[in-house]
């Protein structure tokens, strides 16, 4: 498993990368979502504080019910990615300090998103503020998922 | 908008590459796989195609459950649309295979990977479901180019090309033309080699650098994939696709699969979004690609294919008679020394390596291949006896300019080096002086140097 202390691995995942979140029903229906923040609560025992969409409860009881959890990380620049794979622990009571994460997060993703493509910031906005409720996951292993014949490597402390 | 009226139909903006899609499935034990998928496709109003490239994971997934999950993102109004798939199976042949095939071999081409990044199969997956995620206004839609100028533009351009007396001016007036009638700003048009492998600038316009003689080879980038398939290619989130392209790119070079790539300084703008690529054709034949680039977001569509194919076909026409009235050209008369040029005072500096036929003027990179190694002959028979007046003719039997013995691209050659030397100003011109003829002009004395 990735070094989830290791700075520039913290730099990553806490920067405006595009975070994608897969939960699976009980049925193994999986479920395709998006998370607004991230930060590494605790490396050693790789706990993450995800601020998942408000108006996805699917995804939100997932969580909640302890099932699987995958969650991509992709810089919005150069497409390098990394996913790891884990269980939902808890949701958690939101915070100020997780609007003011989500808001910092927002801006710095559209901002990558529009220095890169060039979107009219405006109409981007729309996708700014959502409400959001923040979970504990817990991840055990981490992939490559930058596109291309490395796509599902494991990454592990050294080949990170 | 309500979800239970949506059908896959008015999704379709969401399929054009701008924003990536994102797909997630589950292993038979429930372990979630997510990531972004490169391409999309409409397979009918109930179906969609996903390009598997390197989705293994996902691929082996659907394989055990074949239920999944599909974000799509409208880049125009940023709706977000969350679609339940059920894969029915995997195609690697027919037709929609082969869309998808030429959309991956697009975004291959873009960064020189045609090699190694293929398109394995199509999987076939059916919407069970669509959800609307986020639900935004959509501005209204821009009026299409021809709405704006009409066919008449068109005509006027035809009339205007078909007045042009060679292909060096015919091209100027067409490239003028497209952005004074028809708004296409950003213009240039490339030409095949004698071996038929690579494109070479013959002109441009509208662009930071005119790249003049600038090359590529057929089946690389959009222009190369038009020559390639003998049929025109867009490309309409070029930055989405070039860093996707790119990105694929760096990873095979980690694997040692392809090595670095070639800057190629074709004409270009600095920020492309939008590219189209016509190919010139005549009797079945590939002359050249006229190519279109805007800073817009999917700025071309199928009138623009239309347009551009037309004003293509007349550019290739031309070239095909030019070559045919030089087959059939009197023979050259004997060279006849003339007077020296007029300013004898100035000195110019000619290099040529013969290895690969390039050119230096006063030590500044002039042309290479072909067209160097005619410019070199000129520049003999001028220092060796005075010769001016030249006639194509008597260059097809010059042995050191190893042109093919049949269909040589002598003529557009020439045509490459004047605008070459005009580009950058040089000491050296070339005027055509009637069918098959030409004079080269030169403002001081010659030093030629040869290095083997």
């Amino acid at each position: 498993m990735i070094d989830l202390d290791d700075q520039a691995t913290k730099d990553f995942l806490h920067s405006g990368c595009a975070l994608l979140i897969s939960t699976v029903g009980r049925n193994g229906q999986p479920r395709a979502g998006r998370a607004w923040g991230l930060t590494v609560v605790d490396a050693e025992a790789g706990v993450l504080r995800l601020l998942l969409e408000a108006d996805d409860p699917v995804t939100v009881a997932n969580v909640r019910a302890g099932n699987a959890i995958a969650v991509t990380a992709t810089c919005v620049t150069d497409f390098q990615s990394i996913q790891f794979k884990g269980r939902g622990l808890t949701v958690e009571d939101l915070t100020p300090a997780d609007e003011a994460k989500r808001d910092q997060y927002s801006a710095d993703f559209l901002q990558d998103v529009y220095l890169v493509n060039g979107y009219p910031m405006d109409v981007m906005q729309r996708w700014a503020g959502r409400p959001v409720v923040p979970c504990h996951v817990v991840v055990d292993s981490a992939f490559d998922q930058t596109p291309g014949p490395s796509a599902g490597v494991a990454i592990d402390r050294g080949n990170a | 908008m309500n979800a239970d009226d949506l059908g896959l139909r008015d999704l379709r903006r969401c399929f054009d590459g701008r924003i990536p899609a994102v797909v997630a499935t589950a292993s038979a034990s429930g372990v979630p796989n997510i990531t972004h998928l490169s391409l999309v496709h409409e397979v009918d109003n109930e179906r969609l195609a996903l390009s598997n490239q390197f989705m293994s994971k996902t691929s082996r997934n659907v394989a055990e459950n074949p239920q999944a999950s599909l974000l799509l993102v409208d880049p125009v109004s940023f709706s977000e649309y969350r679609l339940i798939l059920r894969y029915e199976r995997t195609d690697r042949r027919g037709p929609v295979f082969e869309r998808l095939r030429d959309d991956v071999d697009k975004v291959a081409a873009l960064s020189g990977m045609r090699d190694v990044f293929r398109l394995r199969s199509a999987d076939i997956f059916r919407v069970e479901s669509i959800e609307i995620v986020r639900d935004f206004d959509v501005p209204p839609a821009r009026a299409s180019r021809l709405q704006n100028a009409g066919l008449t533009a068109c005509a006027d351009l035809a009339a205007r090309m078909s007045r042009c007396g060679d292909l060096g001016a015919m091209v100027t007036v067409a490239l003028e033309g497209l952005d004074e009638l028809l708004a296409y700003r950003h213009s240039s048009m490339m030409l095949l080699d004698e071996q038929g492998q690579r494109l070479f600038t013959i002109a441009s316009h509208g662009f930071p650098v005119e790249g003049v003689g600038s090359e590529i080879e057929v089946g690389d980038g959009v222009a190369g994939a038009a020559a390639l398939t003998g049929r025109p290619v867009r490309v309409g989130a070029l930055h989405q696709m070039q860093r996707y392209s790119d990105a694929v790119r760096r990873a095979f070079e980690r694997e040692g699969a392809v090595g670095p790539g070639q800057d190629i300084p074709l004409p270009t703008l600095d920020h492309p979004e939008s590219r189209l690529a016509a190919p010139a054709m005549v009797k079945g034949e590939l002359i050249g690609v006229l190519v279109v680039e805007s800073p817009l977001v999917v700025a071309f569509d199928d009138e623009d294919e239309a347009v551009l194919t037309m004003v293509a076909t007349l550019i290739a026409q031309m070239a095909q008679l030019e070559r045919a009235e030089q087959d059939a050209a009197d023979p050259p008369a004997v060279p006849q020394a003339v007077e020296a040029v007029a300013d004898e005072a100035a000195e110019v500096h000619v290099r040529f390596f013969p290895e690969d036929g390039s050119i230096f003027l006063d030590g500044n990179y002039l042309i290479r291949g072909v067209a160097g190694r005619v410019l070199w002959s000129l520049v003999q028979r001028h220092v060796a006896t005075g010769q001016r007046e030249f006639a194509n003719k008597e260059l097809r039997l010059d042995k050191s300019l190893d042109l093919p013995g049949f269909r040589d691209n002598l003529d557009t050659r020439l045509v490459l080096l004047k605008r070459r030397l005009e580009e950058r100003e040089a000491p050296i011109r070339i005027e055509r002086t009637g069918r098959g003829r030409f004079r080269i002009d030169i403002a001081g004395t010659l030093r030629l140097e040869a290095h083997d």
